[in-house]
């Protein structure tokens, strides 16, 4: 049996957004303005092999005459639900009082009732003909308080929604994060003894979800650093001076190329965290102005004392290896030069991007190549705005409607969080990387950075 | 979301296992084939070597398959310690195959087909190169079993290259290649060489092509279940709408009034406190009357201003009853907390004018507010 929920209640009052948070879906239409949903929307919702249905409803627009109505019909209080149920069948009733028509058609359908308010707005004597109206349909319901602006008037609100309501929560759609909407989801879960296994399969759905999203974007993350870093565009020509002529489309072309292929990996990590619709303001890989311009890839990725450590470190372990080999006879010069080597030639090679280089072909002519990128901050740059990005997705919901704005994170800081092992076994592989080598356990090294905050990392 | 492409390590390992099997397919025909002293090879390890172990291989596979144990030929050759750390079971398999149990079964079940297929591979190139190189007698020899009981068997494995009458045996041909050891005959090299084409064939059938198939399945299979866990991880909740609303279009908004400057009736359909009404009464001075909301206002010349909570939303209810009045009026809505009245935010405001703009000749008032 499919669990039902119709959101009821004031106009205005969020319940779009409850909606759209819990169905993890950002196509509903949610404004300010209200009497936005005019019709039912009903979505069911599947997560693996279970589901649930949410019904959007409008809002309550007569209550008064409505109850007055309900009043004449039912003398008595075992009257009250067919009453209900006259109601939403009445031609008179569905063209005097079509909102009310439509929130209570799934209810009087066997719907248990989600019914929001405001709490942080005075509790006012007029919302108790919409909870009568409610009581009288004889369906589960709940009350959920929705502390829109702040949560002044949650106190009051739970004093007077108890009365009417065996569960009341407060739930901001706007601000719940993953555990707060599970909580939320579980506690659906004992409204009505028939649908306890099915929320709780869909409670268990879900964070599995949770952790395949997260698993899939070390996967999108791992492929786009492995493309983009070995990625070089390759042109043939006939003469030399070609090749020369060539030069500003291929570089624009490569750059070009980068930036789009970073765009689809974001878009592609936006919809594994079911994002269809939003924009975000992470600008373009900072090529655009200025190719050359290096200094700005700090913003994302590490400063230049940074980069240099981080290629000593690697160096340096790679030098240990030498050392291991000669069973410590080199009293450590391999990791120490393989230090100095690497964190110089990162300190000094940190404005160095892409290079041009023109090749003769034994058959005649030439092969002009544009690329790889040669800079050992290019990974991290692409780490971090794919990293902050992905926070930023993990901490929004699908209510909503604003541009997702990513704050320029310090991904040193994050690094710094990593264990000495964690943050060696990264500074490693990308050092591989910036030199174009294949590195095979990259989602295991990327995976420390992923863990969220509930399995022991900052967020 | 691009194209998933597989990963490295879940390449490397079938490419790395794939030249080993090859290797060492080849390695174990040219061994085996290289017969004894005399190139003679046993015609029954042969097809021990060709039918019966790939045969025995292939249906151990199917069977662990079937019993979803997730072992087989790639897993007991992974456990092996001489791999690189990531390459680890443990450490491979639940990380980098998503955790998802069908998809590891599923690239397991394809490694080890293709190791089955390129140990047959390699034995094929090995007995194709010896073939080349080298004249191999093919004898049999048994204690127990004479030509008239091999023949049927034989003849059973011949059937499916029933067309390819050269690669048949005969009892005839297999009595002049029985061998004993002990006593001095003379087989013609001619004729013992002639069970090339039968082992050929038996090692293509038995071998090669039931191998084959199963690597396209096992491929297929975990391609499938690959595109599968990502897609479960990518779309695994699936919203079916019915019903579908948009933000409508702004209507007209109602004039904003700050002053009213005329004797008013004050309808409190808000059911606002005193404080409420002083502060109306400061800003526009004191209503001629003051109603409650349900109680019927009489018809006046003076104005009509109807207050309202501000941040609530403008219903139905009001709507209906502001159009059976017979003259309009204003609609005054007003922000208030136990500190008293304060200023009306810009979307509350807006909400209001758009609710008043739909009735004829109604006014927003805002006595006291910038405009």
């Amino acid at each position: 049996m499919t669990p039902v929920f119709a959101v009821v209640g004031h106009p205005n009052k969020g319940k779009s957004a409850i909606v759209a948070t819990l169905a993890q879906d950002d196509s509903i239409a949610i404004s300010s303005q209200s009497g936005t949903t005019r019709v039912n929307e009903t979505l069911r919702v599947s997560i693996a092999e279970s589901q649930y249905t949410l019904v959007d409803t409008p809002g309550f627009q007569r209550p008064t005459p409505v109850l007055a109505w309900l009043q004449a019909k039912a003398g008595s209080a075992e009257q009250r639900a067919d009453a209900v149920a006259s109601f939403i069948r009445d031609r008179h009733c569905q063209q005097a009082y079509p909102d009310e028509v439509q929130l209570l058609t799934p209810i009087v359908n066997g719907a248990a009732i989600l019914y929001v308010v405001d709490g942080s707005r005075p509790y006012g004597a007029e919302y108790e003909t919409e909870m009568e109206i409610l009581r009288w349909t004889g369906q589960p319901s709940m009350a959920l308080i929705n502390p829109i602006d702040n949560d002044a008037y949650v106190e009051p609100w739970t004093q007077a929604l108890r009365q009417y309501f065996k569960v009341v929560k407060v739930f901001n759609p706007m601000a719940a994060d993953f555990d707060k909407r599970m909580a939320v989801l579980e506690s659906f879960a004992h409204l009505k003894d028939d649908w306890t296994a099915s929320l709780q399969a869909v409670v268990a759905a879900c964070r599995q979800q949770r952790l395949a999203q997260q698993q899939a974007s070390l996967v999108l993350l791992a492929n786009l650093l492995t493309d983009l870093c070995s990625y070089q565009l390759r042109q043939k020509v006939l003469t030399k001076s070609q090749a020369e002529l060539l030069r500003p489309v291929l570089e624009q072309g490569f750059f070009q190329a980068i930036k789009d292929q970073e765009a689809k990996a974001h878009t592609a990590l936006k919809k594994l965290y079911q994002y269809h619709h939003l924009e975000s303001d992470i600008y373009d890989l900072p090529f655009a102005d200025n190719l050359f311009d290096t200094k700005q890839w700090i913003i994302w990725g590490l400063n230049r004392k940074q980069l240099a450590l981080a290629a000593a470190i690697a160096g340096a372990a790679a030098g240990a290896l030498i050392d291991v080999g000669l069973a410590g006879q080199s009293l450590l010069l391999g990791a120490l030069g393989g230090g100095l080597l690497a964190g110089g030639s990162a300190w000094f090679g940190a404005e160095h991007i892409a290079d041009y280089k023109i090749m003769g072909l034994p058959v005649g002519g030439y092969e002009v190549r544009q690329g790889p990128m040669g800079n050992r901050n290019f990974p991290y740059v692409l780490l971090g705005r794919f990293l902050f990005l992905a926070q930023a997705l993990r901490q929004r919901n699908h209510a909503r409607r604003d541009l997702l704005q990513i704050e320029e994170g310090d991904l040193a800081a994050q690094l710094d969080l990593l264990s000495t092992g964690q943050k060696k076994a990264l500074h490693a592989a990308f050092d591989r990387l910036a030199r174009h080598k294949t590195v095979t356990n990259l989602e295991l090294v990327l995976q420390p950075l992923f863990t969220p905050a509930d399995q022991g990392r900052p967020p | 979301m691009t194209t998933p492409r597989i990963q490295h390590a879940t390449m490397q390992i079938p490419l790395m296992f794939g030249v080993l099997a090859l290797l060492a397919g080849l390695t174990a025909t040219l061994v085996f084939l290289g017969g004894d002293d005399q190139g003679r090879v046993n015609l029954l390890y042969l097809l021990l070597l060709f039918v019966f172990i790939p045969l025995a291989g292939l249906l151990l596979s199917l069977l662990l398959l079937v019993l979803k144990s997730g072992h087989g030929l790639a897993s007991w050759l992974l456990a092996l310690p001489c791999w690189p750390r990531h390459w680890h079971p443990q450490a491979f398999l639940a990380d980098r195959l998503s955790g998802s149990q069908l998809l590891r079964r599923a690239w397991l079940f394809y490694v080890s087909q293709l190791v089955g297929f390129c140990l047959g591979v390699g034995s094929l190139l090995a007995f194709m190169l010896i073939l080349l190189g080298t004249d191999v007698s093919f004898v049999w020899r048994s204690t127990l079993l004479q030509a008239e009981d091999l023949v049927p068997v034989l003849q059973l494995l011949a059937l499916p290259w029933r067309f390819w009458p050269e690669a048949q045996p005969s009892l005839a041909l297999l009595q002049m290649s029985q061998d004993f050891r002990l006593g001095a005959q003379m087989h013609d090299a001619s004729v013992l060489g002639q069970w090339w084409r039968f082992a050929l064939a038996a090692q293509c059938t038995f071998n090669l092509l039931p191998r084959g198939i199963m690597l396209v399945l096992a491929l297929l299979s975990y391609r499938y279940r690959y595109q599968q866990s990502l897609k479960s991880a990518a779309v695994s909740v699936v919203v079916s709408r019915s019903g579908h609303n948009q933000v409508p279009a702004p209507g007209p908004l109602a004039n904003l009034a700050q002053h009213l400057g005329k004797p008013y009736l004050l309808l409190n359909w808000a059911q606002a406190a005193a404080p409420c009404v002083d502060y109306i009464s400061r800003q526009c001075g004191a209503a001629q009357a003051t109603y409650q909301r349900g109680e019927a206002v009489p018809s006046s010349r003076h104005a009509l201003v109807v207050l309202v909570k501000g941040w609530e939303p403008p219903m139905g209810e009001l709507l209906d009853y502001l159009q059976t009045l017979p003259q309009a009026g204003y609609v005054l809505p007003l922000d208030w907390d136990e500190q008293g009245v304060k200023p009306l935010s810009s979307g509350h405001l807006q909400e209001w004018r758009r609710f008043t703009g739909q009735l004829g000749g109604w006014s927003v008032l805002q006595p006291g507010m910038p405009a």
